[in-house]
């Protein structure tokens, strides 16, 4: 066997840490059920859902700590991206509940059916739509008009960083 | 609701613009702490998604901020020619 195959001592610990560390999360998931669990929730969702859902997850999981009753956010500084500061509220924070992520996954939906449409070529649009935006209350239109301008801000937020990264 | 082998249903930029319409009105009648939770929760969401999706969706939201603006010109010359 030539040297080069041999691998270092300090190699192995660092694998055998690696392995033994994803071991004992696996097991931990595995005793509390949430593995299981979230392998039955994966499976009932529509087969491209889930990546998107993943990535919520991810994205989510990445920027909070959560130590006891408290949400810790997470600020990532630059130019070193390992150096971080948590923040706390004062107060226990409420854990974000159903709602919270099923309007998470409403824009994930609503983005998909946006994109599945054909490029716009007409001007105006359909009567009923029309008729639909002006039979609507001063507070809802502004309610909408500001929900949406904020979703613009957001997706403007999100193009730049993607562009940057 | 999430049902297996469901599609997604068809849409039209109209049809996809009333239920954005339909939907955010909605939330006018929810109490205002849930009201930002949903808000929060919608633009929260964007983080995750494809630039192809969001520039979907950016249009989308273009389309309708276009129709709000319309309206409102629309409204205002028959108020003035009334």
């Amino acid at each position: 066997m030539s040297a080069q195959t041999v691998a270092s001592a300090d190699a192995v610990d660092a694998l055998w840490t690696l392995l033994d560390t994803a071991r004992g999360v696996v097991e931990e998931l595995r005793q509390d059920g949430l593995l299981d669990a979230l392998s039955d929730v994966l499976g009932c969702m529509l087969p491209e859902d889930r990546e998107a859902v993943l990535r919520i997850l991810e994205h989510d999981a990445g920027g909070r700590n959560q130590v006891r009753d408290h949400v810790w956010s997470r600020f990532v500084l630059r130019p070193n991206p390992f150096a971080q500061i948590y923040t706390r509220p004062s107060m226990p924070s409420r854990p974000l509940g159903i709602r919270y992520l099923e309007s998470r996954r409403a824009t994930v939906v609503g983005a998909r059916l946006a994109r599945s449409l054909p490029p716009p070529v007409e001007e105006g649009w359909e009567p009923r739509t029309v008729e639909m935006w002006r039979g609507l209350d001063p507070a809802a239109r502004a309610l909408i008009v500001d929900t949406s301008r904020r979703i613009l801000e957001g997706l403007e937020a999100h193009r730049r960083r993607v562009q940057g990264s | 609701m999430y049902e297996n082998e469901r599609p997604l249903p068809a849409v039209t930029r109209d049809t996809l613009l009333r239920a954005t319409i339909q939907n955010t009105a909605l939330m006018a009648s929810f109490a205002e702490p849930v009201r930002n939770e949903v808000q929060r929760a919608l633009v929260a969401g964007l983080e995750a998604l494809e630039l192809e999706d969001a520039e979907a969706l950016a249009r989308h939201h273009e389309d309708l901020l276009a129709l709000a603006a319309w309206c409102s010109r629309t409204e205002l010359a028959e108020a003035e020619a009334s």
